[in-house]
């Protein structure tokens, strides 16, 4: 090293020694403080899955309180919540929440306009949004996108939800994709990222979030396509469209493929259009108390065939919603299981700024069923496969169309 | 050391019986109640009494708005707003209750529901205590949030589940009720607890209220209390949609 360096590093110690010194982990600890407390005294299983709960705090606190940075404080917490090997555990950071605050900016969550699943042959374009800058560029279903670096390490859904984030970036920015078409071809194109369809809603302390709910005619079916379980009246309104759409079809088909859930009251909610006596969805297990999901029957329900298509996506209230209906012998399911995603939970802000997610029930079926880790099956395994997806053919409304043909 | 284990035990003992006399009754403690708050007199000129304020989920960042209004001899309307759920509307009278909600449609409340739910909306609840209750035992002194309480255990004549309550000693407030609420998602055990009693129209009211639900929390801040408001004619049918399931 040359003198003039060495005098260049040395006269830069303080600030570099003064940017580590200003890191005060205090909101950190007082964050691991309170997320360690709420899992003791709030997770459902008193006896907390059998962790060494003390142990845990002994052994990851120091390392918050000795943390030089807010990425390494806030992986301690992370590292802590993984520990509980169940979903609906983790952080949201503040940068989700930023992003997705138009008041800060253009939105976090914009894309080309493609939503992908990883299939065998990997990131397989499912749907192209009409209008995109996709389309208008030529992608289109059965393509794979290829995102940068590694992922073949990942779970599939960890790897869905690496390939969705290298997809996602502020609306109005413009960035290179790389794809394999369906001619097996390598092609680079420039897009431009638009937020997704759908009303930005909020919930409590989620960050916002794009939500679509809407019904159409498709052949002998009214189909609902619901993206996530928010909004109850918007819900509402929907379900009554469609009842009286299905007045002149043969059956009603409820798409919730890539629905993540939401409240968990929406599964019991939208149950009740479509059975004539009261039922029960399942119970929510919690510590000190036991909810059951009860459907409450609308005035006028639908009582025909019901068709609900599911995927690995679907999750939570989707997966209440759906196995409550295939337990109570309501409905036939096409697809693929679902993510096995299935505890209630609750969100809160920690001083940190992040978000604080944790389970406080789990949901048992009506049959006593945990979905926790196992998911829902389908009764018709329909999966999306890249050669039917460039034939532009989605199997499983296929399949559900097909049987409400056949259906009395 | 029997002689001294025997006089101890005596002593204990006698202890122990002298605190069970000194118990005031549970009517004791409830018409104190009715004497803290603004006497007999000042309950018995409510007509209808009026509550608006301010919901909360503890720490989920839910929010809303609370109605309530009840009125003599047994009407009761209920109507909360919450951001992200949507109206929530509730309400009894001439001896049938309902609710309805974006999330569940309209319902008419029966069987042990229905009768829980008239049971807990009775107008004056606190004056005409001796109409709704068969037993009141005062059980034990414990304490409440650091201050000593009487815990009275009280069962309702309409045949509804026992209900707990604690009146604080020196004050003979009602600071916590505990009551196993039915309904069609299950028994479910709801604590309450009262605080910030203010005085309107010679009565003394909670102005804040936490119901806990097993891990879960509402807190309630009430913004106004009006006693005898003028309230429009009709103001306690139940909206169309139930009234279609009354018919």
């Amino acid at each position: 090293m040359n003198r003039r360096r060495a005098v260049a590093l040395m006269s830069a110690a303080p600030a570099l020694l003064a940017r580590q010194d200003s890191f005060d982990p205090q909101p950190f600890v007082a964050a691991f403080d309170h997320v360690w407390n709420t899992i003791r005294d709030k997770y459902w299983d008193p006896k907390l899955a059998g962790l060494q709960w003390e142990e845990c705090k002994s052994e990851l606190r120091p390392r918050v309180e000795a943390a030089k940075s807010a990425g390494e404080a806030r992986g301690v917490l992370a590292e802590m919540l993984a520990r509980m090997k169940q979903s609906h555990f983790g952080l949201i950071p503040p940068q989700a929440y930023s992003a997705m605050d138009p008041a800060q900016g253009p939105r976090g969550d914009a894309s080309p306009g493609i939503d992908v699943r990883i299939l065998p042959e990997g990131a397989v374009i499912t749907r192209v949004a009409p209008g995109s800058s996709a389309e208008s560029a030529g992608v289109r279903p059965g393509w794979i996108y290829l995102p940068e670096g590694d992922l073949s390490g990942l779970s599939p859904m960890r790897r869905h939800f690496a390939a969705v984030a290298r997809l996602q970036g502020p609306a109005g920015s413009r960035r290179e994709f790389r794809f394999e078409d369906n001619a097996g071809a390598s092609r680079l194109l420039r897009l431009e990222l638009a937020p997704p369809p759908g009303k930005l809603t909020r919930f409590g302390n989620l960050p916002p979030l794009p939500l679509a709910i809407g019904h159409r005619r498709l052949g002998e079916a009214a189909v609902l396509t619901v993206s996530a379980f928010f909004d109850p009246e918007w819900l509402q309104r929907e379900c009554a469209a469609l009842v009286e759409a299905a007045k002149s079809a043969k059956g009603v088909i409820i798409d919730v493929r890539g629905n993540p859930g939401g409240i968990s009251g929406l599964a019991a909610a939208l149950a009740g259009w479509f059975v004539k006596t009261p039922a029960v969805l399942g119970t929510l297990m919690m510590r000190g108390a036991a909810f059951k999901l009860y459907v409450n029957p609308r005035r006028e329900p639908y009582l025909g065939p019901v068709a609900i298509l599911i995927d690995p996506l679907s999750m939570s209230t989707a997966e209440f919603f759906a196995g409550g209906l295939k337990d109570i012998g309501r409905a036939r399911l096409f697809g693929e299981t679902t993510g096995g995603a299935a505890l209630p939970s609750v969100i809160e802000k920690l001083p940190t700024g992040d978000g604080f997610q944790y389970a406080i029930a789990r949901y048992e079926s009506a049959s006593g069923q945990v979905l926790e880790g196992a998911g829902v099956s389908p009764h018709v395994t329909a999966p999306p496969g890249r050669t039917a997806l460039a034939a532009g053919r989605d199997p499983a409304m296929e399949q559900a169309l097909e049987w409400i043909r056949k259906e009395k | 050391m029997r002689k001294f284990t025997s006089a101890a035990f005596l002593v204990v003992a006698g202890v122990t019986a002298a605190t069970a006399q000194n118990l005031p009754s549970g009517e004791t403690v409830l018409d104190r109640y009715i004497e803290v708050t603004g006497g007999k007199a000042a309950h018995a000129q409510l007509k209808n009494v009026s509550i608006t304020g301010k919901l909360e989920f503890t720490g989920q960042g839910l929010t809303g708005t609370l109605s309530t209004w009840s009125a003599a001899p047994a009407m009761n309307k209920t109507v909360m707003e919450l951001a992200g759920i949507g109206k929530i509307e509730s309400g009894s009278a001439n001896g049938r209750a309902w609710q309805i909600s974006a999330m569940q449609g309209p319902r008419l409340l029966e069987g042990e529901e229905l009768k829980q739910n008239l049971h807990m909306t009775r107008f004056n609840a606190a004056l005409n205590w001796r109409d709704s209750f068969s037993t009141v035992n005062n059980e034990a002194e414990e304490a409440v949030n650091g201050k000593a309480c009487y815990r009275l255990v009280m069962t309702p004549k309409n045949g509804a589940a026992p209900e707990t309550a604690w009146y604080e000693k020196e004050s003979g407030l009602l600071v916590r009720s505990r009551a196993t609420i039915k309904s069609p998602m299950g028994e479910i055990a709801m604590d309450t607890e009262l605080g910030d009693f203010r005085e309107v129209s010679g009565i003394k009211f909670p102005f804040a209220i936490t119901q806990k639900v097993g891990p879960q929390a509402i807190k309630t801040t009430v913004e106004e209390i009006k006693a005898n408001a003028d309230l429009p004619a009709g103001h306690f049918d139940p909206p169309a949609e139930i009234q279609k399931l009354m018919k």
